[in-house]
């Protein structure tokens, strides 16, 4: 899933000061899964932001609605009578919901509520770790399940560098050397002989160096 | 704020009460006749475990000076 | 609990305003003390500052 936070409030007030009456939208897929931006995430925004403003003494209308993802414009769509209400719009989704909203309501200011970090998975509760960089050719299937791309600091891709240590990290002694967990995760898997695989020089053509990317698939298009 | 109106001032002090517990033991106060101060309003829900932040914040929006979760 | 403080104290309110208690239903008299220390407490806070500008909210 993709993974955010909640905005430093006192961002999200400075965005609002000028609007009296605001739109603050939750996102009911993944920023609701790791509870940075669903329905009751938007829910204590926007009260906080009520209290805040009436601290200072004015005034602040808010609105408030969740739809199941604001990544796409069916269901984006949905915030039309309430944006029509309000001055701005706060979206709690990730990056991607967020400019779906703001190209959907392209005569209001949209601000993100969150700030978007990585696709992970939740560790543990209230722990989540990167996973995937989106790097558009993987290799999990040589390295054991584990990516390389998003968990060694240096992005190496032919075991580890020289500072591998005890399992940890020479750049961060608190993160696990990726390239031992692959070691580890092929050993266990009986597949050491992938390690022996040389990677050629990568082309990152596939990763986001080349300007944006656009997948498209003519057996989807109608 | 002058000295005065801090005097005078009564807190209002809501009390989310879980049924079992808290609750059961404000009961027992009053038929213990404990004299305890009267500005609280109580809710009694199901279970603590059912406060929501959001409870919270909405009470403090309409004034409550105080906030007690009673498991 | 300390969320709800936390995001009290974010907006610039006193955290102290909510507290968490564990009371047993026998506790008749905990429950009495309980709301007289807060009362107290309270007292020192001052009231709600939101009550002095009832603005929109729910
Ligand atoms: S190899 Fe590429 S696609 Fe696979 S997990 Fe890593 S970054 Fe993601
Ligand atoms: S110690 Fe391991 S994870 Fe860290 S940079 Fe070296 S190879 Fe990558």
């Amino acid at each position: 899933m993709i993974t955010a936070v909640r905005k430093p409030l006192n961002e999200i007030i400075e965005m609002v000061a000028p609007c009296e009456k605001i739109l603050v939208t939750g996102c009911g897929t993944c920023v609701t899964i790791d509870y940075s931006g669903g329905a009751k995430e938007a829910a204590i925004l926007a009260s906080q932001l009520r209290i805040a403003r009436r601290l200072g003494g004015k005034k602040l209308e808010t609105l408030e609605q969740t739809v199941e993802r604001q990544c796409e414009w069916e269901f984006v769509k949905e915030f039309t009578d309430h944006a029509a209400e309000c001055q701005a719009i706060i979206s709690m989704a990730c990056g991607a919901g967020i400019q779906t909203v703001a190209a959907a309501f392209p005569d209001k200011p949209v601000f993100p509520g969150v700030n978007t970090r990585f696709i992970g998975m939740p560790q543990k509760q209230g722990v989540w770790e990167e996973r995937c960089i989106c790097c558009g050719n993987c290799v999990l299937h040589l390295t054991g399940g584990l990516c390389p791309f998003a968990r060694c600091a240096k992005t190496l891709l032919n075991g580890p560098c020289e500072g591998s240590q005890d399992g940890k990290c020479e750049v961060n002694r608190e993160l696990d050397c990726v390239w031992q967990q692959i070691y580890d995760s092929l050993k266990e898997r009986g597949r050491l002989a992938d390690l022996q695989k040389i990677f050629p020089l990568r082309d990152w053509s596939t990763g986001e160096d080349g300007g944006y990317r656009i997948t498209v698939r003519e057996d989807m298009m109608l | 704020m002058g000295e005065s109106g801090l005097k005078e001032f009564e807190p209002e002090i809501l009390a989310f009460a879980c049924h079992y517990c808290a609750y059961a033991a404000a009961d027992l106060a009053g038929s213990m006749r404990l004299q305890y101060p009267t500005n609280v309003k109580i809710i009694k829900l199901p279970c603590s475990g059912k406060i929501d932040i959001i409870y919270i914040l909405k009470a403090l929006e309409a004034g409550a000076d105080g906030i007690l979760v009673a498991g | 609990m300390e969320h709800a403080k936390k995001l009290l104290e974010e907006i610039g309110m006193e955290g102290e305003r909510v507290e968490m208690v564990f009371i047993s239903a026998s506790e008749g008299n905990r429950w009495a003390e309980t709301i007289s220390q807060m009362r107290e407490k309270l007292k020192e806070l001052g009231p709600n500052p939101l009550k002095q500008n009832r603005g929109s909210g729910k």
